[in-house]
């Protein structure tokens, strides 16, 4: 039972699923816009997302989901260039995502600055690590990690596989990416 | 019962069961917030209270994984701004985490933790309650 529903939408479509796509091998694959709304009749706060084993049914998938999720964590946390890559988010709709506010491998070293971030080993692998939404999701955002009830625009933000060079292993990876809050009705 | 009780210093209270709630009909922000002299929130069997005049705040944390709508409830909390001169008395057991300004087993509390919050907690995936100090309420 909760107090709160969340919707997640892709060109203004609920959505129950992400299909990011596939590549090859240092391929950047096509970022998805996704949009966050809340039905709660108070503001939603602490928001946060980390990333988890795949809960839904794994049929199809490559290995296993407690595998793609070590797998993608440590993409994002290799500290050569081709073998970098993981998981993106790109949480600046105000300004339109700008391509240079998406992680690098340069970024390997830097927690998340506030507007961007690859999940890795240490950073958005757990709630205790978990990474704040940013108050750029959304002109209605004035504070980073809260968003207001019927907030206008609803935020959003991109969010895109990066394929590392070296990686040998081809097949479908699946997790799950999960929002944390705090809510007072 | 799920749901908190705010009692107030005229004996009166109000009641937000977690239907309510979700249907609308209780809201712990829209409601009272003046005089109140305790909380209590309940999780079935789990039972947790703050009994003593102050400024409460309740919350709940939320868990929903990517593409789902229907958020996983984890933490229920209820917090006290800590007031010059306040002592909590501590009543614990496996299912129950109450906190009164009198009794037996006190809390130890510093000058530094006035205009903190006195915060009691319940993990629900585990069941495991805990009380903490916080800087801010949640």
């Amino acid at each position: 039972m909760s107090a709160v529903t969340i919707t997640w939408k892709i060109s203004d479509t609920p959505v129950t699923s992400v299909d990011h796509g596939q590549g090859e091998n240092g391929d950047i694959l096509t970022a998805k816009e996704i949009e966050i709304s809340h039905g709660g009749t108070y503001q939603i706060t602490g928001c946060k997302f980390y990333l988890a084993e795949y809960s839904g049914d794994y049929s199809g998938g490559g290995a296993s989901p407690s595998a793609d999720l070590a797998e993608l964590l440590a993409w994002g946390a290799q500290v050569t260039a081709s073998a970098w890559g993981g998981f993106c988010i790109n949480m600046d709709a105000v300004n339109a995502f700008p391509a240079g506010d998406w992680p690098a491998y340069d970024d390997h070293l830097d927690s998340a600055n506030g507007e961007y971030a690859v999940f890795k080993t240490g950073q958005g692998e757990a709630i205790a690590n978990a990474i704040l939404l940013s108050s750029a999701m959304s002109t209605a955002m004035s504070v980073d990690g809260v968003i207001p009830a019927a907030a206008s625009p609803w935020p959003k933000f991109q969010a895109r596989v990066a394929i590392p060079t070296d990686e040998d292993t081809a097949g479908v990876r699946k997790f799950d990416q999960k929002l944390r809050f705090t809510y007072t009705s | 019962m799920y749901g908190w009780v705010k009692w107030f210093a005229d004996g009166s209270k109000e009641v937000g069961t977690d239907t309510a709630v979700k249907m609308k009909q209780a809201t712990w922000q829209g409601g009272r917030l003046s005089e109140m002299v305790g909380v209590e929130l309940m999780h079935g069997e789990k039972h947790m209270g703050i009994f003593m005049p102050g400024i409460f705040w309740q919350s709940e944390d939320y868990e929903v994984a990517f593409m789902d709508s229907v958020p996983e409830l984890k933490v229920r909390r209820i917090q006290k701004k800590i007031e010059p001169g306040d002592k909590f008395f501590i009543r614990q057991s496996r299912n129950e985490l109450t906190l009164r300004s009198n009794g037996v087993a006190m809390m130890m509390l510093e000058e530094r933790d006035i205009g903190k919050w006195i915060t009691i907690e319940l993990d629900v995936p585990s069941g495991q309650l805990r009380c903490t100090i916080e800087e801010t309420m949640i």
